[in-house]
């Protein structure tokens, strides 16, 4: 009896084996084509959801639970991408995804993700892989990076951006980032605030996101001090602020202090003075000494 | 070979099960492939024993070379005996840095300046951890090397497993930790158990443990249970939240493999009613132990079933979270007289 | 009857051993048939529950609207911008609405996806706002590897109630440092230490992978901050050349020091491997040997 049996088992497996495959099919394309009209909706009316969200038009029964559903759902989804934003310090406007392969043991994305973290506006194209090994474990990787940044800073950080597209370090890049415009950003506050208290003493010739201050006594002129507060990435994401004190002396003034030494050992007493009481007191220091002469 | 030495291998001998020892004399390498091919494992152990002495006294082996065929035992097997932790606080400067070399002299010369007549031996173990085999003695005795205590530290965690110590030396121990792994002072932290795998592996959290965040959508679908969608569960969403509770609470996976939990109560008995135990104003003094051969997956289950209530109580919870399985609940909160268990 | 007496003749354990293969071989297939039956159900389960899937996936599509739809009702509306609204046009704005909203919805959620996977700490409310999860995670020249998650109570001063970090990394005493009073800060500083930590794990992993036949790493510890490799000359008695990084910085995956020792003594003046020394200060050690092993300078 067994014997008899197993013919019709086997063509029934066959058969269910096909229409699983079938319905697999027909589920992807539904869901790629859903997934393609709402981006395209998005881009196109992109600043029409606000209106959209807060407009309340009447609903027909059935349709209404479902939009107030959606809407609470949305809500939340938008507290929590918030909340993602503030954390992590980083502003993603766009972002779209491709799916390049998929099968049960594999698949690979193309991912572009453009946004900015404070002022440094960044495009970012990678290529997601996710492999199912043996034991269940899924191996994450990126295959392929591609990263632009905008910026009047993003000379100093070229460096350090080429050498991660190369290691494909996708989440180095991001943590050096946040830290790096923290730093800059840092830098033009502490700028902008001597810019303002002594509009006639500081300028910045670079701008308020450059790296040079200049203090100069304008009843003194031709010596000049130059605060430059350069900050740099290495490859492996340690951010290293580097200040220097550049001294411009007119050539009497230049020999009298020689005699004393001063040029010379002026560099060493600035960065002692950095150490103990720290970058702005430094410079307000400095402004203070320029006053008094 | 002395009657001493002779008498720490016939212990050793017995307590090693015959199928073992083949494995654990190979391992051992003092004895030569001919000596080892001699011996008959088919035959009565205490045949067995003799033939391996008189080998050994052929090989003029000592007491040095007996103990490390015990350490070799006792690592492939460290569910012998049970386990007591204790955790090293306040770390000086030194402590991040300690490499073994200096640990194990530091060790060695603080143990021999506190105690004079002390066996020490150490082996580090495959995955980092340095294994301590210590023969006691004292002014006027030679150690005794029938009953060693074992110390199992793994450098750089503030971590120490200790197993056959008798309240006599525990000081001294402990004494001599602190001082060679650089930290301030030591403390019990009331987690003991027969396997020390389990101990270790949920103080280093080598167990999946489930936290409450929101995954997006892995992008590989793991396989699900094919459950059929013309069939609903009722309180499928219920079950769901307790799985997920007991997960949060005892990990996910392979858990480590705890044997009791012993709560120690120091508490009023609290009764309906006008009976007499209730009007007494001392504690009512009682322990609720729970044994199980893996209590963990035990508790879990009770959880997710729902023959434990959920949230889970901080009392069950606390085992995990806090890595201990001896409490004492008073009335001001569990654990409020003891120190604390071993995280922050 | 007559097979039976046949087998006899054979001897009665010979027809014990026919019957026990004929046992054995029917019960084989009674097995066969029920693991294809409980397939044939699975199955037919899982078709159940693709169609069921479908199903919903084709009435959202009809309930949404594509592009060119859209943007004929805004055209619509925009043109009948004074008409009183009429039952048609209600339904249609409401439609209207619903598409943006599940069009919204899928964008947030590719955001949230993207924030993710840029390394973000996915914060998770918990206990109905009095608590928080964060999750850091680590990954290393392109490799995600683990994800450590820490929950906190920010009731009232900021505690971490529970975590999977494991005890080498100084969590308190980073914490002592500035959980209270700058949680980003906290957060960032502990992100390091974590891919420090498994940055440096993950070189030694690719050592023993790639390069099992060149370097043998002869002593670590479970913070992977010293490390001694083993490799040898490629010459005939090639000598032992010993590297020793040590990482002083928890927080990076390059080391701070770099010895090379052998047992020839002049080897480590060597130009060839002072160079090779600046080298591991500032790759990877398993990028830096390999270029090595390429070289020629190492067997």
């Amino acid at each position: 009896m067994a014997e008899n049996q197993t013919p019709t088992l086997q063509t029934m497996e066959r058969v269910y084996e096909a229409e699983i495959k079938l319905l697999q099919e027909e589920i992807a394309m539904l869901q790629n084509q859903q997934e393609n009209n709402e981006r395209e909706v998005i881009s196109h009316f992109g600043e029409h959801t606000q209106r959209a969200l807060t407009s309340q038009p009447d609903f027909q029964r059935g349709t209404k639970d479902t939009a107030m559903n959606l809407k609470m759902e949305l809500e939340k989804l938008e507290e929590d991408l918030a909340r993602q934003t503030k954390m992590n310090g980083i502003v993603l406007n766009e972002c779209e995804v491709n799916t390049l392969e998929k099968s049960k043991t594999k698949i690979v994305q193309q991912h572009r993700v453009s946004g900015n973290c404070i002022f440094l506006d960044f495009q970012v194209e990678f290529q997601l892989t996710e492999i199912l090994e043996e034991e269940a474990t899924i191996v994450r990787s990126i295959t392929d990076l591609n990263i632009v940044v905008d910026g009047c800073e993003f000379i100093d950080i070229s460096a350090f951006v080429s050498g991660v597209e190369e290691t494909k370090s996708l989440l180095l890049f991001f943590r050096a980032l946040r830290a790096f415009s923290e730093r800059c950003e840092h830098r033009n506050r502490t700028f902008a605030h001597f810019k303002e208290k002594y509009p006639e003493l500081v300028r910045l010739p670079e701008g308020c996101r450059g790296e040079v201050m200049v203090i100069q006594n304008p009843k003194i002129p031709g010596c000049t001090l130059s605060f430059v507060w350069n900050i740099t990435v290495t490859k492996d994401g340690v951010i290293i602020p580097k200040i220097d004190l550049l001294t411009k002396l007119p050539e009497q003034a230049a020999l009298a202090l020689d005699q004393r030494m001063v040029a010379e050992n002026g560099p060493q007493s600035f960065q002692s003075l950095l150490r103990i009481l720290g970058v702005e007191a430094t410079i307000e220091a400095l402004i203070a000494a320029v006053c008094v002469e | 070979m002395d009657d001493s030495t002779k008498q720490v291998l016939r212990q050793i001998i017995r307590r090693i099960p015959l199928n073992k020892l083949q494995n654990m004399l190979s391992k051992w390498e003092h004895l030569s492939k001919k000596q080892l091919r001699s011996l008959e494992f088919t035959q009565p152990k205490w045949l067995l024993c003799d033939n391996l002495l008189s080998i050994c006294e052929e090989n003029d082996l000592s007491m040095k070379h007996v103990t490390e065929l015990e350490i070799i035992y006792r690592i492939d097997h460290p569910a012998q005996g049970s386990w007591n932790v204790c955790q090293l606080i306040d770390p000086e400067e030194e402590a991040v840095t300690a490499d073994l070399l200096h640990f194990k002299q530091l060790f060695k010369a603080h143990l021999r300046g506190l105690i004079s007549h002390v066996s020490v031996k150490t082996k580090k173990h495959e995955d980092g951890a340095i294994w301590i085999r210590i023969a006691w003695g004292d002014n006027f005795t030679q150690p005794n090397h029938l009953k060693p205590t074992y110390v199992v530290h793994h450098l750089q965690t503030p971590y120490v497993f200790v197993s056959g110590l008798t309240m006599k030396h525990k000081p001294l121990l402990h004494q001599a930790l602190v001082l060679s792994a650089h930290y301030g002072g030591i403390k019990d932290v009331h987690l003991s158990g027969r396997c020390l795998t389990a101990l270790r592996d949920l103080l280093m959290r080598q167990y999946k443990q489930v936290f409450p965040v929101k995954h997006p959508r892995l992008l590989l679908e793991r396989s699900p249970l094919p459950s059929n969608p013309n069939i609903q569960m009722e309180h499928a969403k219920h079950a769901e939240n307790r799985l997920q509770m007991a997960a949060e609470a005892f990990g996910e996976g392979i858990l480590p493999k705890l044997e009791t939990a012993v709560y120690k109560l120091e508490t009023r008995f609290r009764e309906n009613g006008n009976g007499m135990l209730g009007r007494r104003e001392e504690p009512f003094r009682g322990v609720v132990k729970f044994a199980s051969s893996n209590l963990l997956e035990s508790l879990k289950y009770c959880v997710s079933s729902g023959m434990a209530s959920a949230p889970v109580t901080p009392l069950l919870s606390s085992i995990t979270q806090k890595g201990r399985n001896y409490f004492v609940i008073t009335d001001k909160g569990p654990g409020a007289s003891h120190t604390p268990g071993p995280n922050i | 009857m007559e097979d039976a007496r046949e087998c006899l003749r054979d001897g009665v354990l010979n027809h014990l051993n026919v019957l026990e293969i004929e046992a054995l071989e029917l019960s084989r297939q009674q097995q066969l048939c029920l693991q294809q039956q409980s397939r044939v159900d699975d199955l037919r389960i899982m078709v159940d529950k693709l169609r069921a899937q479908k199903d919903q996936l084709k009435a959202r599509a009809k309930t949404t609207m594509s592009l060119q739809q859209l943007k004929a009702v805004v055209h619509q509306r925009n043109e009948e911008f004074n008409d009183d609204i009429s039952e048609e046009g209600c339904s249609m704005t409401a439609k209207s609405q619903l598409s943006f909203l599940m069009a919204r919805k899928t964008q947030v959620k590719d955001l949230l996806q993207a924030h993710h996977l840029i390394g973000g700490y996915d914060v998770t409310e918990t206990c109905r706002g009095k608590g928080v999860c964060i999750s850091i995670a680590t990954a290393f020249e392109g490799f995600y590897l683990e994800t450590y998650n820490l929950e906190l109570d920010v009731s009232r001063a900021i505690q971490i109630c529970r975590h999977n970090i494991p005890p080498f990394i100084p969590l308190e005493k980073l914490a002592q440092v500035n959980l209270q009073t700058d949680l980003m800060g906290f957060l960032s500083t502990l992100s390091h230490h974590l891919n420090g930590f498994a940055g440096r794990r993950q070189q030694i992993r690719l050592i023993q992978e790639v390069l099992r036949d060149s370097v043998e790493v002869m002593e670590s510890n479970v913070l992977f901050n010293t490390i001694v490799l083993m490799c040898a000359d490629p010459e005939e008695n090639g000598r032992a050349v010993l590297c020793t990084l040590e990482y002083s910085d928890l927080s990076r995956y390059l080391p701070t020091k770099v010895t090379i020792e052998s047992e020839d003594k002049a080897l480590p003046s060597t130009p060839q491997w002072k160079e090779s020394q600046s080298l591991l200060l500032q790759t990877p050690a398993h990028t830096a040997l390999k270029a090595l092993k390429m070289k020629g300078q190492i067997a």
